[in-house]
């Protein structure tokens, strides 16, 4: 990022002084300590020293006179950033930016050069310190904007209130004008939402998930009325345990089960192997409000070492992470090391659906289950119609990882557990 | 017509005090000069009351404080009067140590219903000691109100608020607004201790100053219009101090300049600053600037509007924060 060169104040009585002449010409590399240019003040001409090492950029033309503090020149730290400060008056003129890919192509990284146009590459970060106002740094947090992403236009390049409100308004139009509208032009916009933040990195992931992994999905019924039995045992000696076990706490001890079962739907892919773990961490997806009207979010904290807890200490850690994943409060790591995922659909706004979906795998795991809300179901049981609860069971898998045999005998060990749950006490 | 009429800071300072010891037969007078009148705001309060709650005492300050003291032990509201606030500092000990904290160290069992007030300021040309600013030295010690007027409206209510307070309350005022001219309602009206006021509406920045540096404000925020929109706050009082009204208004500029015609160090603006920086960090979009007097002594005669904070000052700062 570029540092502002002001008219130094070099007397205490000195209100403004007159450029003479530039020692430097624009864009040339100027070392600290060397002559810049030359100032004249109410009483005497000064040689004036760089006080910093750039490529510098002349904003005022020599034989102006300005106030001291006032801006008058900037140090680009590269010359391309320095071309860029320029604009037309450049010698890479905007409006020809094949001739300045290929003339600047030797200073960058090859990534650097296909990106985009230089003038509309965003300024990057040195990785020191990025200046920011405290109420810059929280509108950015607000709009889930990065401050990397973001001209300062403040003193000394910091970025302040004006830069972040013109970064969003950037990032909310962007969308906005790209929309495809109707011939017509009948649609407006109600309102956009960037995809930066947390919607980003969830639109990132969901994509990256579909566009690399041979993902099948799988669906069955599961009778869960012995499950709710057991449930309503656990829920009766509430005092006891110091929770209400949840049906979530019983699916992760069965989808502990079915792991230890077959290893093989407890594993990802890592580089070019596939990886089996041994500890069963299990990923509970955690629905968010987002951060405007029309948004959502969502956080998947880690149960770890779940084939190794008992029902009431799943529960309680399952409850601590979701109340934390929900206050923001989680540690940095503990959405981390998930070995397989848990998306409970049934608690989306407190009600689900007696439905199926194709859930989305939580990379690079192999498998993700995704049980809906138990109903009252007309079924065939032991000959006869009979109301029985009946829950749906969706199950997407990773065919690069396995294939249907191991995968099958995953889902029916699962099945069987929640079926008949005093199994698990195996 | 009542509705219109202008006095003078002096005399809306004097309006209150006859109000009062109308209403109030414990209200009394301790001070220097006060039934001769060098200044005007006690000019022909002694015909109206007399010597017995008019009482002009020798230059002794300490004497004449402790004459309040006891009164107001007794049961009356005295308003001791320094003339120049400076030489409270002659009294300071009955005043930090033990006007203060009476009500503290005797368990709530008594208060000091008193009003210590007297004039000082820089810009007059009278000398280090009489114009010294002490608002800054009383408001350190817990248990003592401080207000300073920039209006005569708040004059006048600011000192029915503080003789009828039943805690000591330092009314300190400033020499440059003694004849400034301003609306003053006929009767009874109290400005509440601890309430500062929005005085003028802004977008840009904040611009915090009383007393005679309010008048500078406002010629800062005159010159800039339409170029940067100030919004000036009083804070009327300094201690207690209402930091609510300068962050609401912070919520709508981001940013801060605070003018105390005081100390830099330990005083009023760096206190403001402080608290903004705890609880309203995330308001500012510029560092907090202060324009106060360097620590420095101040200098007589012609050297004063130099040293104290000064319209060209104050624009700088604005302007610094504007960047």
């Amino acid at each position: 990022m570029a540092t502002d060169y002001v008219m130094p104040k070099l007397a205490m009585g000195m209100n403004e002084g007159t450029i003479v002449d530039w020692l430097v010409s624009e864009g040339q590399r100027v070392e600290r300590g060397a002559p810049l240019m030359q100032v004249e003040t109410e009483k005497v001409v000064y040689d004036v020293e760089a006080p910093v090492a750039g490529w510098f950029h002349i904003l005022v033309a020599a034989g102006e006179t300005v106030p001291a503090e006032s801006r008058i020149g900037q140090f680009a730290e590269s010359e391309q950033e320095c071309a860029e400060l320029g604009g037309g008056a450049a010698p890479a003129a905007a409006g020809t930016p094949a001739p300045t890919a290929v003339q600047f192509d030797a200073n960058l990284p090859s990534t650097g050069a296909l990106m985009a146009p230089a003038a509309s590459a965003p300024p990057t970060p040195t990785g020191g310190r990025i200046k920011a106002s405290p109420l810059a740094r929280k509108l950015a947090r607000e709009r889930g904007l990065e401050l990397a992403d973001i001209h300062g236009t403040g003193p000394a390049g910091r970025i302040v209130k004006r830069d972040v409100l013109a970064a969003n308004v950037g990032a909310t139009a962007a969308p906005a004008t790209t929309a495809p509208l109707s011939p017509a032009g009948t649609l407006t916009v109600k309102a956009t939402v960037p995809l930066k933040g947390m919607r980003g990195a969830i639109a990132r992931n969901m994509v990256h998930s579909l566009h690399s992994a041979a993902q099948l999905s799988h669906f069955s019924e599961v009778d869960a009325t012995r499950l709710l039995k057991a449930r309503a045992s656990f829920v009766a000696n509430a005092d006891r345990y110091g929770t209400r076990v949840s049906l979530n706490a019983f699916v992760v001890k069965a989808m502990a089960v079915a792991c230890q079962a077959v290893p093989i739907a407890n594993a990802g892919v890592v580089g070019d192997e596939v990886v089996i773990w041994n500890e069963v961490n299990v990923g509970l997806s955690v629905s968010l409000p987002g951060q405007g009207e029309h948004d959502s979010g969502l956080v998947v904290p880690v149960l770890r070492n779940a084939e190794r807890k008992g029902l009431v200490q799943i529960d309680a850690e399952l409850r601590d992470l979701a109340s934390r994943a929900r206050e923001g409060r989680l540690a940095p790591g503990e959405t981390e090391g998930g070995t397989i995922t848990l998306s409970p659909t049934s608690a989306i706004g407190g009600a689900g659906m007696y439905s199926w979906s194709t859930p989305v795998l939580n990379l690079p795991q192999a498998v993700i289950v995704q049980p809906g809300m138990i109903e009252q179901r007309a079924v065939v049981h032991k000959g006869k119609i009979r109301k029985r609860n009946m829950m749906p069971l969706s199950l997407t898998f990773d065919h690069r990882v396995l294939d249907g045999d191991p995968f099958a005998g995953f889902a029916v060990a699962l099945r069987r557990c929640l079926q008949a749950p005093e199994l698990m006490l195996a | 017509m009542s509705e219109t009429r202008e006095l003078p800071l002096v005399e809306a300072i004097q309006e209150a005090y006859r109000l009062e010891m109308e209403r109030d037969q414990s209200v009394i007078m301790v001070g220097q000069d006060i039934a001769g009148g060098i200044f005007p705001h006690t000019k022909g309060l002694v015909e109206q009351f007399g010597t017995d709650r008019i009482v002009d005492t020798p230059l002794a300050e300490i004497g004449m404080y402790g004459t309040a003291f006891g009164a107001a032990m007794e049961g009356y509201r005295p308003i001791v009067d320094f003339m120049f606030a400076g030489f409270f500092l002659n009294a300071a000990s009955p005043i930090l140590a033990q006007t203060a904290q009476f009500r503290f160290i005797h368990g709530s069992q008594m208060s000091l219903p008193m009003v210590i007030t007297g004039a000082c300021g820089a810009g007059m040309r009278l000398g280090n000691e009489h114009a010294m600013l002490v608002h800054n030295m009383i408001a350190q010690v817990p248990g003592i109100k401080v207000c300073m007027p920039s209006t005569p409206y708040d004059a006048k209510g600011l000192m029915l608020a503080a003789i009828r307070d039943p805690n000591p309350v330092a009314f300190i005022w400033h020499l440059g607004t003694m004849m400034d001219r301003g609306p003053v309602p006929e009767g009874d009206y109290e400005v509440p201790l601890g309430v500062a006021e929005v005085k003028r509406e802004g977008s840009d920045v904040t611009l915090v100053a009383n007393g005679f540096q309010y008048k500078n404000a406002v010629a800062v925020a005159d010159k800039l219009a339409g170029d940067i929109s100030v919004e000036i706050v009083d804070p009327r009082s300094i201690s207690p101090l209402d930091i609510d009204t300068i962050l609401r208004s912070l919520e709508k500029t981001n940013r801060l300049v605070i003018v105390d015609e005081s100390w830099d160090s330990r005083s009023t603006a760096s206190q403001i600053a402080a608290e903004v920086v705890d609880v309203g960090f995330d308001l500012l979009d510029a560092p907090v600037k202060r324009v106060c007097i360097p620590d420095i002594p101040l200098p007589g005669g012609h050297m004063e509007p130099y040293v104290a904070p000064n319209p060209d000052a104050i624009e700088a700062a604005v302007r610094d924060v504007c960047r």
